[in-house]
């Protein structure tokens, strides 16, 4: 098994394949099946590069959180295209950078990948508890759901 | 020179300046005090600092050809005009990503290229298990004619496990 080894240039942590992880909390290790750096958090492996908050989730006349890490608590959907993901703890840090982006059906025209500023109500809402975002065609002004829709945010501190 | 030290609060890890990385071995950690960040060395993606994205790649829009790469990359294409493809060193066996686009433009040239034109039929961004495929061009114009080149375009792919 490998183990860690401490060098006069660098900290060498055990690197292995993903079926070899031995499960201890605050335990950090490279994985070689994707040449990342990983820990365990108590429950599951995590990638060191992992955001603050993620989730994968269905826009499309409701929103169910398909996948989803770190301090995720809930979504919802408060109308066409708008969007409210719920962190399970406040967010102190008044400095983030957040992401989504989306896929949309064929039958739709128009960019739903961006923020509709241009639309009333439709504009980003960041509090320390929850980010409001919505979804829709650049083209123009209205605000549509998005079939699917990824969501991540960065806690910068 | 520094070394690693254990106490009860903290591991204080190895730093030193970029051009004092030693050689590389698969899980080394140190401090790149030139960079201000942590770093760990891969076999397949050399040197990236602790926060870096699964893949990353910039590349000249022009041509396809690749300028800085990060993480699991393998290659760089231009598929026709505007529409790129990036080739990972091993298969992605997670659904769950994150992917950013983003790209500098002349000018000269109309429209905002700094997004995906998910909006064009037949150029939606395709996150396959080995690559990812994505174009660019002006956003409000989602005419297949629209599609155009960056000069320089900046992709990265986040793999979520």
């Amino acid at each position: 098994m490998p183990t860690t080894t401490l060098n006069q240039n660098l900290l060498q942590f055990p690197a292995d394949t993903t079926a070899n992880r031995v499960a201890s909390a605050y335990t950090m290790r490279m994985n070689t099946s994707y040449n990342q750096m990983e820990y365990y958090n108590g429950s599951v492996w995590r990638r060191l590069n992992e955001p603050t908050v993620f989730v994968k989730f269905g826009g499309n006349g409701g929103a169910t959180a398909l996948a989803y890490r770190g301090a995720f608590s809930s979504v919802a959907r408060n109308g066409a295209g708008i969007y409210t993901v719920t962190f399970s703890r406040a967010m102190a840090n008044a400095n983030y950078l957040w992401y989504y982006n989306c896929t949309t059906p064929t039958l739709r025209t128009g960019n739903h990948t961006g923020v509709i500023n241009g639309n009333s109500g439709g504009y980003l809402v960041f509090n320390t508890t929850s980010m409001r975002f919505s979804t829709g065609p650049y083209s123009d002004k209205t605000l549509a759901d998005a079939d699917y829709i990824w969501y991540a945010m960065w806690e910068m501190f | 020179m520094t070394t690693t030290t254990l106490d009860n609060q903290h591991i204080l890890l190895p730093n030193g300046i970029t051009s004092a990385r030693p050689t590389g071995v698969n899980g080394g950690v140190r401090y790149n005090s030139t960079t201000g960040y942590h770093e760990y060395y891969s076999s397949s993606g050399g040197w990236q600092f602790l926060g870096a994205p699964t893949v990353y790649c910039c590349f000249n829009g022009l041509t396809g050809a690749a300028l800085t790469t990060y993480g699991s990359y393998s290659s760089m294409s231009r598929q026709r005009v505007g529409e790129y493809r990036l080739t990972f060193n091993r298969t992605f066996t997670d659904a769950n990503y994150l992917w950013w686009v983003t790209a500098l433009t002349p000018v000269q040239r109309s429209g905002n290229h700094c997004g995906v034109v998910t909006g064009v039929s037949g150029y939606y961004p395709t996150m396959a298990s080995t690559y990812f495929q994505f174009a660019t061009g002006p956003y409000i114009n989602t005419a297949i004619g629209q599609i155009a080149d960056v000069d320089t375009g900046y992709v990265a792919v986040w793999e979520i496990i």
